[in-house]
């Protein structure tokens, strides 16, 4: 009887992940795997028939398909008991701060917090605002000011010097953390307004001392969602070095390919594979797990030299990313690399924005984010002083905003 | 959750407060329209031509080359819907207007209203510092200059570092504060702008919109001018023939139908500008400005007598 009970639950549960994951794959993957077949099969010389579906991509779905996932998953491996409220289920799943770009949250985190009652706190919900006054700014200005920029010089990079489009680069690097952290901070801030807590999303990913660093500070619902019910089913790191070397090039492509139906995606999963690879054999991809530059205001100068090489491996690979298709990503970087021109590009004013970005968040690096004021700092007895800094703040984003542009991360 | 009204309460105060103070102090600094509205109401009993139309007008045609005491009121994207309302203010206002100076350029007909463009904010000083009030509600966003906030950064910018102004004393604009000219990959993107394959649905409105700017001119016995300045060949080489053809045929009913009302002048293609007339490829330099509004006033010296060298 036990045992039966026990297929029963296995069948539910791969019946539920296969019927998201086939709505997910039929949505965002079913033209792409059909155009690529087709130019497979045309480069080995036959023609099939080409099939394609118009259909208009959800918004959000790859981040709702994999919310819904793990509650399925964590009532299978009984972490937590299937709800009955099915207001709270649906509110668990469709949790409009974070259902269009995330956080992803786990149902083991959010649920119980629709469940129990909750009540009105004041620093919360302060807190709450401060971080979405932070995402705005981080959007609004950083972000939307880069894009026009990163957008032109992407477009006609045939036209561009090679420092021009290494600025191109840099601008889109830091118009997607701008774009996709200020969008997660929005959400979590929103969200600390009725008394929830999502999950931290990024941990000031771009000082990061090495590629392995990198990603347990990049997207971190995302990436640890692929950790726990992927790569640690698949053996994780208990096993010989070749199976963890496949289950790690596995979560990569598989995340490259979670952004979206492009080899670009895919590549640029591969090639930050290919980074991780080296650290993972020598054994050193936990070798930085504690803040940078722990109790200094400046690094010392071999952590500069590894947050600098560090980063420029990140804007390689956001090249790769934006790029319309592999063979512009190819060209885009190859030019960059042989067309080197030390002028002056016309949109080096823009740094200025990113460069303030980076300022305030290098000083607020242990905090959650950027504007969180712990109970007892020096900052917490001067309330002037405070609301100066958020009226400035509010102004600056008012009056810098770039033009509206929407989110990258809603195209996922 | 009251000390958290309260305190929220009061931070809105302190921003409204700002953006008031802001709103009153941007409306002081002095800009184009309220320059160009302040001029007419001073000479309106001695101005005797108004130059109207797109940034085509307010660069390339300089009033003091003319004969008649002429007046610029061109701007910038500007459209038949804002040269019709600024002359339904200021003809009847102008007792010794002769004649109206109003380019019609190869989008003319085809363009968008500016409130559905990303120029919607100059709807905002055409009736803030014009009178125009094709808006008449105070709660739309064209009633605040802070409906645009960056602008309202940039104009405060550019008062507080003394940047040079846009406009000369006569209204012609100037390009002394714009960038260099636009690089080569620009000229087709303005051609490809103005282009309209696709969406006629404005040309009839806005044909019936210039036959009412005549009529309102014939009423106070006032000639219209219509001009089509001059364009470089990569601009000029590159537009849509059927496109063009429309405006063409669209001017000649005008004309046949009010001949004694209004002239026309084409320069489009016009071999007598040189490269460094032009500031880009659609616009014409200070320089090249300067040579066309002295061939326009002779060609308009041939056509209509009044335009004599009388002074």
């Amino acid at each position: 009887m036990g045992g039966k009970k026990i297929n029963l639950d296995w069948w539910i549960a791969a019946a539920n992940i296969l019927a998201n994951l086939l709505i997910l794959g039929i949505y965002k993957y079913f033209n792409f795997f059909a155009d690529s077949f087709v130019i497979a099969c045309e480069a080995l010389g036959f023609h099939p028939d080409h099939v394609t579906l118009h259909l208009v991509l959800p918004v959000g779905i790859s981040f709702y398909t994999f919310q819904a996932l793990s509650y399925t998953i964590d009532v299978y491996k009984r972490k937590i008991e299937p709800t009955r409220d099915i207001v709270a289920f649906f509110a668990f799943i469709s949790f409009f701060p974070q259902l269009v770009a995330g956080p992803i949250e786990r149902a083991t985190n959010l649920l119980p917090q629709f469940l129990r009652p909750r009540s009105f706190r004041y620093t919360n919900t302060v807190d709450g605002l401060r971080q979405i006054l932070w995402g705005l700014f981080k959007k609004m200005v950083v972000a939307d000011n880069c894009a026009p920029f990163v957008n032109q010089i992407f477009e006609n990079y045939e036209s561009y010097n090679g420092f021009t489009l290494f600025v191109g680069g840099l601008l889109f690097t830091f118009q997607i953390y701008g774009d996709f952290s200020g969008y997660s901070d929005i959400a979590i801030g929103s969200a600390k307004l009725f008394g929830i807590e999502l999950m931290r999303n990024f941990n000031v990913p771009y000082f990061s001392r090495d590629i392995a660093e990198f990603w347990r500070r990049w997207h971190i619902s995302l990436t640890t969602w692929f950790r726990d019910y992927i790569y640690i089913p698949l053996g994780g790191s208990r096993c010989s070095q070749l199976k963890v070397m496949r289950n790690t090039l596995i979560i990569f492509l598989i995340s490259g390919l979670w952004h979206g139906a492009n080899w670009t995606f895919i590549i640029w999963g591969a090639y930050h594979a290919l980074l991780f690879f080296p650290l993972m054999l020598l054994g050193k991809n936990r070798k930085h797990t504690g803040l940078v530059a722990d109790g200094r205001w400046i690094p010392t100068y071999g952590e500069i030299l590894q947050i600098g090489g560090t980063f420029l491996f990140v804007v390689i690979g956001w090249i790769i990313f934006r790029s319309e298709n592999i063979f512009e990503a190819i060209n885009y970087i190859t030019r960059m690399c042989t067309h080197v021109l030390i002028e002056k590009p016309f949109c080096m004013h823009v740094l200025k924005f990113p460069l303030l970005m980076l300022v305030i968040e290098w000083v607020q690096r242990d905090k959650q984010h950027a504007l969180q004021i712990k109970d007892g700092s020096w900052l917490s007895y001067h309330g002037i002083l405070r609301w100066t800094i958020y009226i400035a703040l509010f102004i600056l984003t008012i009056g810098y905003m770039g033009e509206n542009e929407q989110f990258i991360y809603f195209q996922f | 959750m009251r000390k958290f009204i309260v305190k929220i309460f009061l931070f809105s105060i302190i921003i409204i407060a700002i953006a008031i103070c802001l709103e009153c102090y941007i409306r002081t600094i002095p800009n184009t329209y309220s320059y160009k509205h302040k001029w007419i109401k001073q000479h309106k009993d001695s101005i005797e031509c108004l130059i109207t139309g797109s940034s085509h007008a307010q660069n390339g045609i300089n009033p003091d080359c003319l004969s008649l005491k002429a007046f610029n009121i061109g701007m910038s994207s500007q459209n038949l819907t804002y040269d019709k309302a600024l002359l339904d203010n200021y003809v009847p206002m102008c007792n010794n207007l002769k004649s109206v100076i109003l380019t019609i350029s190869y989008p003319t007909f085809w363009s968008k209203e500016l409130e559905e463009t990303k120029y919607w904010y100059y709807c905002t000083w055409y009736k803030l510092y014009m009178g125009i009030q094709i808006h008449p509600e105070w709660w739309n966003r064209y009633s605040f200059e802070l409906a645009k906030p960056t602008f309202v950064r940039e104009k405060i910018m550019a008062y507080w570092k003394h940047a040079p102004l846009n406009y000369y004393p006569n209204g012609q604009g100037t390009t002394k504060v714009l960038n260099q000219p636009t690089p080569w990959y620009q000229w087709e993107s303005a051609v490809n702008s103005h282009t309209h394959r696709k969406d006629w649905s404005m040309v009839d409105y806005r044909k019936s919109q210039l036959e009412d700017i005549i009529k309102l001119c014939r009423q106070h016995c006032v000639k219209v001018v219509l001009v089509t300045t001059p364009t470089w060949h990569t601009y000029y080489d590159r537009l849509y023939d059927k496109q063009l053809s429309k405006m063409y045929e669209i001017i000649r009913e005008i004309v046949a139908k009010y001949p004694d009302e209004v002239v026309y002048f084409d320069f489009l293609k016009d071999a007598r500008f040189k490269e460094d007339d032009f500031f880009d490829c659609h616009h014409l330099s200070e320089k090249g400005a300067k040579v066309f509004s002295t061939i326009l006033n002779d060609s308009i010296h041939t056509k209509l007598k009044f335009h004599k060298n009388c002074r």
